[in-house]
């Protein structure tokens, strides 16, 4: 498996799936993101975190 | 909670875990991390437990047993994974064990609070046509968030049992029993997977496949979750603190501070206690016995000198590491490593790694040992190999012991201080440690992203924490504590052994002895960093075998007996002058590069010996000869410097 593919699928073994709704509860320290799915909570670094695509709800 | 029953396990041997002992059903305890599986293990074997590797590997597995109903049954806790598609030796582990297919029962633990993540395992498990007995831990935590799942419902869904279990209150526990036993006779399968065939072209890549469970596992969600927004929890507010970028460093300095001053103001007394109690009332009851057999002079000095010594320096430093490893074990129950390795992550993204080495390094601090193994968290071999060789780096327990004296002997209204200074010095090293490597042998590696979960913030569950310690502690006696006592031996021998002067096996001055005269070989090497003195050299040789062992050896160097507090100033006041006069008149320089040599100048062989097997020769000898002369040029500017000041 390519490592892009890889990390996508860790991305979504993580919960982090498309058309899941999440919700950015907090920015950590270097801009880490901490994002609610559900009662889950998960923390994705900077650059991770800005390969996601969102739509505003 | 169930009766528990005696249990000594077979040989590890083949598959993932080891072998089934014949005679009893095996079920293994399958999830992700933190969901409290080690907790249920813990209270349903109890005391009847213990822990091997995993054939082949040096990652640790909990074994036990657990009366089930009417049966013994074999229960192994597997490591957590999020995943069957294994990125790490660990997950490696769970994923064989599960391959293996010798398992009776499937324990799948399910987080309420992630049931999402928790499902897709799940259906991993599944597809393995595994036999599955559901356990959903956490549910009290969903409910408080308005995200409670509807246990019944998700066994109808998915048609094997599904108990809510909480392995602190012991709740579900008597009925997960009775789960597993039925299940054992008539084993249940999850209904409703998709058929998932290997050579459906469709599904051409991991992820695709993949997309079809999740498919699955969003259908299952809706039927057995409310459809309400998750309100905002006392972990998110926390977080809001911990994980700020102005206070989630100044915290964790804080955190780091407070472990810090237990294992020193708590911590010394107890290890003086625990020596004196050898020193003193065993020495004079074993002394008395050998007196009373009236055995030879040597073997007298042999066993009181030499073994009891060795049983000293052993027994002296349990408090130490037990106290180390239960504050590391409280902070990871707790929730607050995870949040560590998101405050820590930049740092340690600069030196090629990422948030999640940061376990192992701080593991580090108790033990190195340890903390090699726990590299094995690290999805890559190239993030493992150098966390593997920054690990002897962070100043363990037994490091800690030698700056404890010394600090107390050249700085003692400051010591907390100076010792502070040198943790402090340590962490520059592993900084320094990782951008020399990425910049030489390490050029390839590039940062990982990270994605972990929060887990929620809780109590350590006291029985569970208590549990890991203790058996910390036995590993710790029955690995390092055999190589500890052996160096304590040796060093006798050598010592018993004269070199010159005519005198007789066993009954020669020190310095008279093969030790001493190879002592004094070495000795002037230590010239530039002001300590050309061969008892200082003796400690340091020593400590190569075992960093617990040094301050013993000072104390035989100068053939100070007693370790009682008389003897120990007395260790400190000889100590004291020797520097003194070594450093020509900058005992504090010198004093100083002698901690800092210490620090770094040669991991114990224990660690030597782990590393070599999960890296090779190359690497060990490599990491070991760069920190050795690193800690050689260090020392040296600290003295030529500090003389002058």
């Amino acid at each position: 498996m390519s490592t892009e593919a890889d990390a996508a699928l860790h991305l979504r073994e993580m919960g982090l799936r498309p058309g899941v709704i999440v919700r950015v509860v907090g920015i950590a320290a270097a801009g880490a993101r901490i994002v609610a799915i559900g009662a889950a909570r998960i923390a994705l670094d900077r650059a991770t975190a800005q390969e996601i695509e969102a739509d505003p709800a | 909670m169930s009766a528990q029953h005696c249990h000594d396990g077979p040989a590890p041997a083949g598959g993932g875990v080891p072998a089934e002992t014949p005679s009893m059903p095996r079920v293994m305890l399958v999830g992700n991390p933190n969901v409290g599986k080690s907790t249920l293990f813990n209270a349903l074997t109890g005391a009847r437990q213990h822990v091997v590797n995993a054939p082949g590997t040096t990652i640790a597995v909990a074994e036990g047993t657990w009366r089930c109903g009417t049966t013994d049954v074999s229960l192994v806790d597997l490591p957590g994974t999020y995943s069957l598609i294994a990125r790490s030796p660990d997950e490696q582990v769970a994923t064989n064990a599960v391959a293996g297919g010798d398992c009776g029962v499937h324990v799948a633990v399910l987080d309420a609070t992630a049931l999402s993540r928790s499902l897709y395992l799940l259906a991993q498990l599944a597809l393995e046509d595994a036999p599955v007995v559901v356990a959903v831990t956490m549910t009290d935590l969903a409910k408080a968030r308005g995200l409670g799942p509807d246990v019944g419902a998700l066994g109808r869904v998915l048609g094997v049992p599904v108990v809510a279990v909480n392995g602190r209150s012991g709740a579900g526990l008597d009925a997960l029993a009775l789960a597993v036993s039925r299940s054992l006779t008539r084993p249940a399968r999850v209904r409703g997977l998709p058929e998932l065939a290997a050579d459906d072209a469709a599904l051409s890549t991991e992820l695709e496949r993949a997309q079809v469970l999740f498919d699955w596992v969003e259908r299952v969600v809706d039927e057995v979750l409310p459809a309400s927004d998750a309100r905002p929890t006392f972990s998110d507010t926390l977080d809001r603190v911990l994980l700020s970028p102005w206070a989630g460093i100044p915290v964790f300095a804080l955190v780091v501070w407070a472990v810090f001053q237990l294992t020193t103001v708590v911590a010394t007394p107890l290890m003086d206690a625990m020596s004196g109690f050898v020193d003193g009332p065993v020495a004079s009851v074993a002394g008395w016995l050998l007196e009373a057999v009236s055995g030879p002079a040597w073997l007298e000095s042999f066993l009181l000198g030499g073994v009891l010594a060795g049983i000293s320096a052993v027994v002296s430093f349990i408090p130490l590491m037990a106290l180390m490893f239960a504050a590391i074990s409280g902070l990871e129950a707790s929730g607050y490593l995870a949040r560590v390795a998101v405050v820590a992550d930049k740092a340690l993204r600069s030196i090629g790694l990422d948030g999640r080495a940061m376990l192992p390094l701080i593991v580090g601090f108790g033990c190195n040992v340890p903390a090699l193994s726990a590299t094995s968290v690290l999805p890559h071999a190239r993030q493992r190999l150098l966390a593997g060789m920054l690990v002897p780096l962070t100043s363990c327990t037994a490091r800690l012991a030698v700056y404890l004296v010394l600090a107390q002997t050249f700085f003692p209204h400051n010591a907390g201080t100076v010792v502070f200074g040198i943790y402090v010095a340590s962490v520059v090293l592993v900084v320094a440690g990782g951008l020399l490597a990425r910049t030489t042998v390490m050029r390839d590696l590039t940062p990982q992203s990270l994605v972990i979960a929060l887990p929620d913030y809780q109590w350590p569950h006291l029985r569970t924490l208590g549990r890991s310690v203790w058996s910390r502690v036995v590993s710790f006696v029955r690995k390092a504590g055999s190589v500890i006592l052996l160096a304590v031996v040796a060093l006798w021998v050598l010592q018993a052994i004269p070199a010159r002067g005519g005198h007789s096996v066993a009954d020669v001055p020190v310095e008279d002895s093969v030790y001493g005269v190879v002592s004094q070989g070495v000795a002037p090497a230590l010239a530039p960093m002001g300590l050309d003195d061969w008892r200082i050299a003796a400690s340091l040789v020593t400590g190569v075998a075992a960093k617990e062992a040094v301050v013993g050896a000072l104390a035989q160097a100068y053939a100070v007996d007693d370790t009682t507090d008389s003897g120990a100033v007395a260790l400190r006041e000889q100590v004291r002058a020797t520097v003194a006069e070594t450093s020509g008149g900058h005992p504090t320089a010198a004093s100083l590069a002698l901690m800092l040599f210490v620090l770094a100048y040669m991991p114990c062989l224990a660690t030597l010996a782990e590393q070599r097997r999960l890296y090779g020769g190359r690497w060990t000898a490599g990491a070991a000869a760069t920190s050795f002369a690193g800690a050689y040029l260090i020392a040296t500017l600290v003295f030529q410097v500090g003389s002058r000041l």
